[in-house]
This record gives structure tokens, C-alpha cells and sequence, in this order.
């Protein structure tokens, strides 16, 4: 029973990956100007003999649909092709920057994960209270603010005024250590988590009104357990059901969502990798790297799925 | 009354006096609880017996301070080991839930944690109230779970509810209730939620834990059925307010007021022939928010004359320890002249009961003789 359940949702996955390569070949494929003037420098695009044969040499004059084939099938063994323009493999790019944005999805996600589950559950304990209502106001002003410019401001704030952190620039646990490494990320981090957090806190709060009003809150009330314990124990985790859902889908959106944010800091992460590659007309980086990270959120949904059944008991044992 | 005489000379261990509970509401103010006295020796059980809407719940949840929202008021006084309950501060009565009151709910499917396992859900008072250690929690967990029958104790305490069935769930709620030894129990519809064949099984388990614990116990139920037998002294309330009082042989041999002839009228009895129709009380408990003139009972009430739609009983003794709140007590003259008088003048909730039809409607509540 399971084990269906569980093939089901990976012949879903596989169906989600060819819909959403066939769109980001033919999205890529509809870009204005021609891949090959962008290679060439400007003094060798009067040779049109020339340009016709590395046309060929790359196999740019097949038809679309056998490029695309010849793409996703290289793509299926993992070769996901060259930059035109470097040379460059693109699993290599990919491996080079995945570290800076899989590191700030993360610590954003755990930000904000971290940060709303105490801000939620406070609000709806004092629903109505002093605590919910300058709460309530944080994250609405937390969610009407766009990552890049809450970047903006923390640079402003936190190098211009205070100078603690650096406004640019990364530091890899491998070489500087983790403490240094977190000098340059926390600041990209916390303003890629402000959105997703409030989303959490009020996701949480909702949640935990409805969890509260629930007998068995009654009751262990009427154990005499303190209102912090049954907080914790007894109301944040059936509410955390939905909660790590929202969790999981946001660190695969925010994997996306650091392309903005990545540039504001000027991060060597993927995010600013793609922007070059469409600033570059680089067809193979643009087409690898929006892959790569569709792959990375239907995994991670898939895998949040499945955390779904570790938690919730009554569907474990379905 | 020859459990009043045992218990003469202990101190009741909760004594309930002029108690009200209202809730504020947008059509006015709801009177859950009007005024409700009453007295709990050690060891006694006393039963507390009403329709849905009668305050029976919202009663015990004011005596244990649990029914707690903002627009309640509460006043009287609660009286219990030396203290008044309505002044303990509400972060104190944490020392006391669970620990010298505790209460088994009315539904096991939705009373016990659905994510939290079931050894947790018994221990965790437990450890909190003695801070003793989890190995020890353990046992006296297991214990516990042996004393209300669950079989494969040891199993269980790593199960989570879903796993149990109701009367198992239920027996795992009593266990909770339980385990810290308390002075008063408060059993709310205990079975109401549960199958038939299950409610007699937790009835009796608790009256045996009862006992040997020398506890007091307070049942809540809708069903004099289930009270019968079990409890020493049985309370019935009608509309927030204590309508009968007694004894339970008095209350079932000597029946006094109208409301209480009237439940015990619509238990099913096994010796009537099948199909014979089930006995309603015509008509619905009155809304509450509304301000009653008369008797609260009368609209539905098969004696009901011109003094009760217009004057409140007040509740008296009839004999010791036997108050009623009636002018036309069952049993008596004037409430057989009553009845005649509302019966050949057609009143439809008296001709109701003579013909053993079921009316909903009692809008038509003067009965026409009598004007």
C-alpha cells in the first residue's frame, strides 16, 4: 500500500521533470537573437561560412524537436552539456555554485521555520492579545517588503550604520571556517527568510486556534500541565503537520528564490550563474540550470511527502 | 439519606454554594448556571442529571475553573480542602487539576492527544505533579493500565489512541484521571460517546475504582438509567438550576418533581411490549438568554397551571434531605387536581403523556381551563 503510494508519486515526478524541461527548452528556444553571434566575437560574424559550419559543429541546425531529445537524453544520463560561450561544463558550473545556494535556501528556511513557530504559537496562545497584534503587524510589514530591498536595508544597516558584516561577498566553511561563512550568509539569509517567515507565523498561528480549541487541550488542561508544556507538546505538533509542508515546499522555492537575492550580495551561487548565462544567450547553462533546480523542488516535495508519513502517526499506518 | 448519616461526622470535601455561571453573549446573557448549592462528602458519589442544555457540564467545568473564555462570570462559592476555588489565581489551579480533581471526559476519540503515545499521555501529570522519574512513571503507568483492565499494558504504552478502540480509549482516560490519586473525580456523559455493550464495563470500572480509592466522584449524565445504583445522591437540573434533589432511592421511589417523573419516563423499560413508542418530553429546553417568567419547566410540564407560568418555585424540603422546586409536587393532591384540570381542558403536552404520543410543539402553553 505504500510502497504504491510511494512509486505513484515518483512516476509523478518524473512526468512534472519532461513537462517542465520541454517548457524550459522551448522558453529558452524562443529568446530573441541567435545563441551563435552571442559565441562568436564581434569581427568574425561577417563570415557566414564560418558561422554555418559551428552551427553545425553544435548541432544547432537540427530540427527543434531532436535537439530536444538529444538534450533530455543526455540530460537522463546526467550530462547536462557545455556552455557555449566557456566551454564549461554545465554539471560543473552546477557543482561549483550549488553549495552558496543550497547553504542560503537552508538557512533561510531554518530561519524562518525557527523564528515563526514561537511567534505563532504565542499569538494564537494570547489570540487577540498584545503579543498577536505586534506580531500581526510585523509580518504583515514582512511580507509586503520584497527580499531584495529587506537585502538592501540590511547592507544599509548592518554595514553602512553598524559595520558588523560584510555587504558582499562569500566565505566557504571549506576554506574560512563556519563562523566566517556565516558572516557573509546570515545577512543574505535573513532577508531571503522575512517573506517565508511571516508566511510560517501566521500559517502556525491559524493553525494552533484552531489546534487549541481541540478536547484533548481541555484535557490535558484539566491534568494541571503548564500552559507552556501543553503548548509545546500537545498543540504545536498537530499543528506541525502543515507546517512541515509549507517548510519543505519553501526551501525548494527558495532555491529559486535566491537568484534575486544572490545578485543584491554579489554571491557566487547559482542564482547569479543563470543571470549571466541569459545576459550571455549561454542556451545550455540557462536550459541545465533551470532543470537542476526543478529537480531540486519536486524532490523535495517528494521527500516532504514522505516526512508526512513519519509524523502523523494515523497515516503512517495506513 | 443513610449515606447523609455516615458521613455525618466527616467534613464535606466540596461544598458548592449559590453558584452561577453566565456567559455574555451578543443576544443577551446566557444563565448556564443559576444558582446551584450543594454539598460532596469523602468517598460519596453524587449524580448530576439534566437534557443537553440543562448547565450539567458547564456546572462541573465552573467547579473545576475549566470552562474558561472571556465573557464568563462566575459567583458563588466553591469551597474545597479549606479553599475557595473561585479566588485560587488560575496559574495555582495547576497544582490542583489532575493532582486533587481530576475529569474523565465525554468523548475518548477526541479527549486523548491523537499524535502523542499513550504511555506519555498517563505519566506526563504524573512526573509533573510528584516529579518522579520516567522509569517509575513507567510502571505506575503500567499499573494503572492493569487496574482498568487494558490487556497487554506493557503494548499499550507505546500505542497512540488511534490504535485502541473507544471503550480501550476511554479506559485509558480513567487511567489518566486516576493516577494521581485524586480527592474528586468528575465523570462527564463517561459513556455517552461509547457502544451499549461497552457503558456498564466503564460505569462499573469506575464505581470499583471509586471505591477502593475512597474517592468522591461527580457523574454527569443525560440518562437516570445510568445513575441509578451507582450514585448516592443524585442532583437534577433543569435550565441552570437545581430542580430536584435527594437522595438516589428517594429520587426514584419518591419522585417529586415533574421533570425528574418525566426522565425517568423516557427510559426504555424491557418489560413493555416491543414497539411500544419511547416516551419524549414534548418540547425543547428553553433558550437561555432569554429572561423566564414563572417556572422554567412549565411550557413543557403536564401540570403546568396559571401560578407556574408566572411565579419560580423555589426549591424546598419536602422531607430531610429531599428538595424539590415545584408547586404542584408529584405525588401530592394538588398535583393529581392539576393533572385532571390540564386534561379535560385539552392541553396538549398533558394529553401528550395520557395517550403516549410525542409533541414537539408546545406553543400553546396556558392551558385554556385555567384562564
Amino acid at each position: 500500500m505504500l510502497s504504491k503510494v510511494i512509486a505513484a508519486r515518483i512516476a509523478r515526478l518524473v512526468a512534472t521533470l519532461f513537462a517542465v524541461s520541454l517548457l524550459t527548452f522551448l522558453m529558452v528556444e524562443q529568446l530573441p537573437g541567435d545563441p551563435i553571434l552571442a559565441i562568436l566575437p564581434p569581427e568574425a560574424l561577417d563570415d557566414l561560412e564560418n558561422i554555418e559550419r559551428i552551427r553545425s559543429e553544435l548541432r544547432l541546425d537540427d530540427p527543434v524537436l531532436t535537439r530536444y531529445g538529444r538534450w533530455v537524453g543526455n540530460a537522463m544520463q546526467g550530462d547536462l552539456g557545455k556552455s557555449y560561450i566557456t566551454d564549461q561544463p554545465v554539471s560543473d558550473a552546477i557543482k561549483d555554485r550549488i553549495p552558496v545556494t543550497i547553504e542560503l535556501a537552508f538557512l533561510a528556511t531554518l530561519i524562518a521555520a525557527l523564528a515563526a513557530i514561537p511567534i505563532g504559537a504565542f499569538s494564537a496562545y494570547h489570540e487577540g492579545g498584545r503579543f498577536d497584534r505586534i506580531a500581526s503587524a510585523f509580518t504583515t510589514t514582512a511580507l509586503s517588503i520584497p527580499a531584495f530591498l529587506a537585502g538592501i536595508f540590511f547592507i544599509w544597516l548592518f554595514t553602512l550604520k553598524f559595520n558588523w558584516l560584510p555587504s558582499s561577498g562569500w566565505n566557504r566553511i571549506t576554506d574560512k571556517g563556519i563562523v566566517a561563512n556565516l558572516k557573509t550568509a546570515i545577512l543574505p539569509a535573513g532577508a531571503l527568510s522575512l517573506a517565508a517567515l511571516a508566511i510560517n507565523a501566521r500559517l502556525i498561528r491559524a493553525d494552533m486556534i484552531g489546534t487549541l480549541k481541540e478536547d484533548y487541550i481541555l484535557s490535558a488542561r484539566a491534568k494541571g500541565l503548564r500552559s507552556r508544556y501543553i503548548l509545546m507538546r500537545h498543540a504545536l505538533r498537530p499543528s506541525s503537520l502543515t507546517a512541515i509542508t509549507v517548510f519543505g515546499l519553501q526551501f525548494g522555492g527558495l532555491i529559486g528564490g535566491t537568484v534575486v537575492i544572490e545578485t543584491v550580495f554579489a554571491l557566487p551561487g547559482l542564482g547569479t550563474r543563470l543571470i549571466s548565462g541569459i545576459y550571455q544567450r549561454d542556451v545550455m547553462m540557462i536550459q541545465g540550470i533551470t532543470l537542476f533546480i526543478a529537480t531540486v523542488y519536486v524532490v523535495v516535495n517528494l521527500f516532504v511527502d514522505l516526512l508526512y508519513l513519519l509524523l502523523d502517526p494515523r497515516i503512517r499506518r495506513q | 439519606m443513610a449515606d447523609a448519616t455516615t458521613h455525618l461526622g466527616d467534613a464535606p470535601l466540596l461544598v458548592v454554594e449559590d453558584l452561577a455561571t453566565h456567559f455574555a453573549i451578543d443576544a443577551g446573557l446566557v444563565r448556564a448556571v443559576d444558582g446551584v448549592s450543594f454539598k460532596l462528602y469523602p468517598g460519596q458519589t453524587l449524580g448530576i442529571v439534566g437534557e443537553s442544555g440543562s448547565g450539567k457540564t458547564v456546572l462541573a467545568r465552573t467547579i473545576m475553573r475549566l470552562n474558561l473564555g472571556g465573557n464568563v462570570r462566575t459567583s458563588g462559592h466553591v469551597r474545597f480542602l479549606e479553599k475557595d476555588l473561585l479566588d485560587v489565581p488560575i496559574s495555582d489551579m495547576t497544582r490542583i487539576w489532575g493532582r486533587e480533581i481530576a475529569m474523565v471526559f465525554q468523548d475518548p476519540m477526541t479527549s486523548l492527544n491523537p499524535v502523542v503515545k499513550i504511555g506519555r499521555q498517563v505519566t506526563e501529570h504524573v512526573r509533573k505533579h510528584f516529579g518522579i522519574s520516567k522509569a517509575e512513571a513507567r510502571n505506575l503507568a503500567i499499573e494503572l493500565l492493569q487496574s482498568v483492565r487494558i490487556p497487554e499494558a506493557e503494548a499499550r504504552f507505546e500505542s497512540f489512541p488511534h490504535e485502541l478502540s473507544g471503550g480501550m480509549r476511554q479506559r485509558v482516560s480513567i487511567a489518566i484521571a486516576l493516577a494521581c490519586n485524586p480527592k474528586l473525580l468528575f465523570a462527564d456523559e463517561p459513556t455517552t460517546a461509547l457502544d451499549v455493550t461497552v457503558q456498564h464495563q466503564i460505569l462499573n470500572l469506575l464505581g470499583m475504582q471509586q471505591q477502593e480509592r475512597d474517592m468522591a466522584m461527580v457523574l454527569v449524565t443525560h440518562d437516570l438509567g445510568v445513575v441509578a445504583g451507582r450514585t448516592d445522591e443524585i442532583i437534577v437540573m433543569y435550565a441552570g438550576k437545581i430542580v430536584e434533589q435527594a437522595n438516589t432511592s428517594e429520587i426514584f421511589h419518591r419522585t417529586s418533581h415533574p421533570y425528574t417523573e418525566a426522565l425517568l419516563r423516557s427510559i426504555p423499560k424491557i418489560d413493555q411490549p416491543s414497539h411500544t413508542r419511547l416516551a419524549a418530553i414534548a418540547g425543547r429546553p428553553p433558550d437561555l438568554a432569554d429572561s423566564l417568567q414563572g417556572c422554567s419547566f412549565s411550557p413543557r410540564c403536564p401540570y403546568a397551571q396559571e401560578r407556574c407560568f408566572e411565579e419560580d418555585p423555589q426549591l424546598e424540603a419536602l422531607a430531610t434531605d429531599h428538595l424539590s422546586a415545584c408547586w404542584y409536587p408529584v405525588g401530592t393532591p394538588e398535583n393529581q387536581a392539576a393533572w385532571e384540570k390540564n386534561l379535560s381542558a385539552g392541553r396538549p403536552s398533558t394529553l401528550a403523556i395520557a395517550n403516549g404520543q410525542i409533541v414537539d410543539d408546545v406553543s400553546v402553553q396556558l392551558p385554556s381551563g385555567t384562564s
